[in-house]
């Protein structure tokens, strides 16, 4: 095998290595740095490191914890670049204690994404344009609060219920597939 | 997990908002240091959130659908939709991959990894193919490929789309959203609220719309289509006529005739879920430990019989069942799909210890008994048939044998606790262990210990003209028939009774999975 193909077979590994740990980090960055463009920035880094050093990597071992190692050192070079304070990265003990929260609740976050969807269309509309305005057009609270025509507080009063109520709503759905599967099997 | 008082709820609002002043933290941190509900609380918190900023399909397929509504006039004024630009994953990705791409570029000098494919190679099990050498970066439209061993799972990034294909098998990637399969078996799982992905085979063209199927491929004889959840459309090669299948129907198409409803075998397909778990398995060194097991079982002084069809074996005869992949792409199993399936073998032997262990992937929720190994007839003291009934629980029948307690399920002979069934479609490993002089048999389910159960007699275990799998005699009582579905990848007779630990060791090192 020359030396081109076997980078290229590197690339390919790496791709699909990463590609399929790419939602854990943004998971656990999210939890400790969670403005989305911080995070999103955080992954990016995270990404760049990972192939420089893909070399090292020891293929015999799981990826994700191998990359999560990254994900830390990077959150926290960037919080210190961009100023951005996090009680959870600058607490070892709490830190360990959210990954290994997060480890616990590791199972189902793939099939979550489909509940969340499902919960998603089942909102009225006033949360779900709600949802729509802050999470995906990046509108800001005060445009929000100034097209329902309610404070400020209002909004975020209403942002935190609608997020509870999709929550609960997953859980919901959760519970009812595990019941399904649970009777199926029986 | 109910929210919890107003205080907390309103503190992570409040972080994942960015908007928590100091105080406010140090509440948090303390909380979520001391009470463990709230530490489990933030995290779903968290994921929601992660899942709300980090998804751009996600984001997509809603403001698309917001969008529709806005154009159908039933929206009440919601914001104007824009495409995920500004910060979203959208960005984040095309940016990442990019900048990725960009890097490899540069260390590679070759153009074409730069191009983001329509269809990709998602993750291999032990691939040998032959065809375009694959990268996660391979634009796989327009090529032909001949999967020799293993597993590959592609990834249909406009149909979204996972497409796992096992070997042997030969397909070609026609456009974006179709690839025809010439021999071999598919799985599709076509992404909620997404359709349009079409397997072509020689016997029928199927149209995903919206759902998770198989297909499986004999070359030259015969096409099953599989529904598991969804609809599908599908037709005769080459025919006007289309049908239409949903959820838990069947299909088969052969050369000579039309569609023929037939049993689903949903467990016979290699899922998307599965990819992982086998993925990690190999990673991890599992085929050398599930060989290294097997190596030292065949030394057993106390082996009376080892099937693992890797090669034509003497003194086993076998009809109609198909020899397919195992629990790992370099080992093979035997396949029984119709009743007829067969395949015969005699161990000549009496013992006063017997161990049976056995590798099965069952394809569907027998609708009756599903015979694992069977002794041709039930007149002769001894005669062993072992099963697995309907309610999923393995049955160890000994002729002239009975349980001291009879089981809630049936009548006297010892049954598992646990159902096996909660593992169809998963590779599972089984264990019946017999010893006369203790009278007991014992049961394990993947290395674990189910239950023991006292028998009366304590008669030598009787071996004889035996089929594994389906168990087609007749005889006079015509009870001679009892159908098994699935694979049969290894199975071990052994005049000892092996210890609960060596039995976890046989399923530790034997398991595909991690």
């Amino acid at each position: 095998m020359d030396a081109s193909t076997s980078h290229k077979n590197l690339h390919g590994e790496f791709l699909r290595l990463f590609l399929e740990a790419e939602r854990d980090l943004y998971r656990y960055v999210c939890a400790l740095l969670p403005r989305p463009q911080d995070a999103h920035d955080v992954v990016q880094e995270t990404a760049i490191a990972l192939w420089e050093n893909f070399e090292q990597f020891d293929g015999s071992r799981p990826f994700v914890p191998w990359a999560l190692r990254f994900a830390l050192n990077k959150a926290r070079q960037h919080a210190a670049r961009e100023g951005r304070r996090s009680f959870i990265l600058e607490d070892e003990a709490l830190l360990e204690k959210v990954v290994e929260e997060q480890e616990a609740q590791e199972n189902g976050f793939e099939d979550k994404r489909t509940l969340l969807k499902q919960c998603l269309e089942k909102l009225p509309e006033k949360p779900s344009g709600l949802i729509r305005g802050y999470y995906w057009q990046k509108e800001s609270i005060e445009q929000l609060a100034h097209k329902a025509r309610s404070s400020r507080e209002a909004v975020y009063k209403q942002l935190q219920r609608t997020r509870q109520l999709l929550l609960d709503c997953v859980q919901r759905l959760e519970r009812r597939e595990e019941h399904l599967g649970d009777s199926s099997a029986s | 997990m109910k929210p919890l008082d107003s205080q907390f709820e309103a503190l992570v609002a409040g972080y994942l908002e960015g908007r928590l002043t100091d105080q406010d933290e140090a509440v948090l941190r303390t909380r979520l240091h001391e009470d463990s509900s709230a530490l489990s609380r933030f995290v779903a918190l968290s994921d929601l959130h992660a899942l709300l900023t980090g998804d751009s399909a996600l984001a997509g397929q809603i403001l698309a659908d917001g969008d529709k509504s806005e154009r159908n006039g039933t929206s009440n004024a919601l914001p104007k939709v824009v495409p995920f630009s500004s910060g979203s994953r959208g960005r984040f990705r095309s940016r990442t991959l990019l900048q990725l791409a960009a890097s490899i570029c540069i260390a590679a000098s070759a153009l074409w990894l730069c191009v983001r494919p329509d269809v990709s190679l998602f993750r291999e099990v032990g691939g040998e193919i032959t065809g375009l050498s694959l990268t996660g970066f391979s634009e796989l439209v327009g090529h032909e490929f001949e999967l020799k061993k293993g597993l590959v799972e592609l990834r249909f990034r406009q149909a979204d789309a996972l497409v796992v294909i096992e070997a042997p098998a030969k397909f070609t990637v026609q456009d974006a959203k179709t690839v025809r399969i010439e021999n071999g078996r598919i799985t599709a799982h076509v992404r909620d609220g997404r359709q349009g992905l079409r397997v072509i085979t020689p016997h029928t063209d199927v149209l995903d719309l919206g759902t998770r199927f198989g297909v499986d491929v004999r070359s030259g004889e015969r096409s099953e289509v599989h529904v598991f959840e969804g609809k599908v459309e599908a037709g005769a090669a080459g025919g006007p006529r289309k049908e239409l299948l949903s959820e838990n129907q069947a299909v088969r198409y052969t050369n000579e005739s039309g569609p023929q409803p037939m049993d689903i075998r949903a467990g016979s397909f290699i899922r998307p879920e599965e990819m992982k778990p086998l993925v990690a398995g190999t990673r991890n060194g599992q085929v050398k430990r599930a060989l290294a097991i097997h190596a030292a079982l065949k030394k057993d002084p106390a082996l009376i019989g080892l099937v693992d069809f890797e090669s034509r074996q003497e003194g086993i005869d076998i009809k109609g069942a198909r020899n397919v992949q195992g629990r790992f792409p370099s080992f093979n199993a035997l396949e029984f799909v119709d009743s007829e399936d067969n395949a015969s073998l005699d161990l000549h032997a009496s013992v006063s210890q017997l161990t049976l262990l056995s590798w099965v992937r069952l394809d569907q929720v027998p609708d009756g008994i599903s015979s694992l190994y069977h002794t041709d007839g039930w007149n002769k003291p001894g005669q062993v048939h072992w099963m697995i009934l309907k309610n999923g629980q393995m049955r160890f029948a000994m002729f002239g044998e009975a349980a001291e307690e009879a089981a809630a399920s049936h009548a006297h002979f010892p049954e598992s606790r646990a159902p096996v069934l909660g593992e169809l479609g998963r590779w599972i490993h089984l264990a019946a262990v017999y010893d006369s002089q203790q009278k007991l048999v014992s049961f394990f389910v993947n290395g674990v210990f189910d239950s023991s159960v006292k028998m009366t007699g304590g008669l030598p275990a009787l071996l004889g003209k035996a089929q594994i799998g389906n168990w087609n005699l007749k005889d006079a009582h015509g009870t001679g028939n009892r159908r098994f579905s699935g694979r049969v990848d290894e199975l071990v007779a052994l005049s000892r009774a092996l210890s609960p630990q060596e039995i976890r060791a046989q399923y530790e090192a034997g398991t595909p999975y991690q």
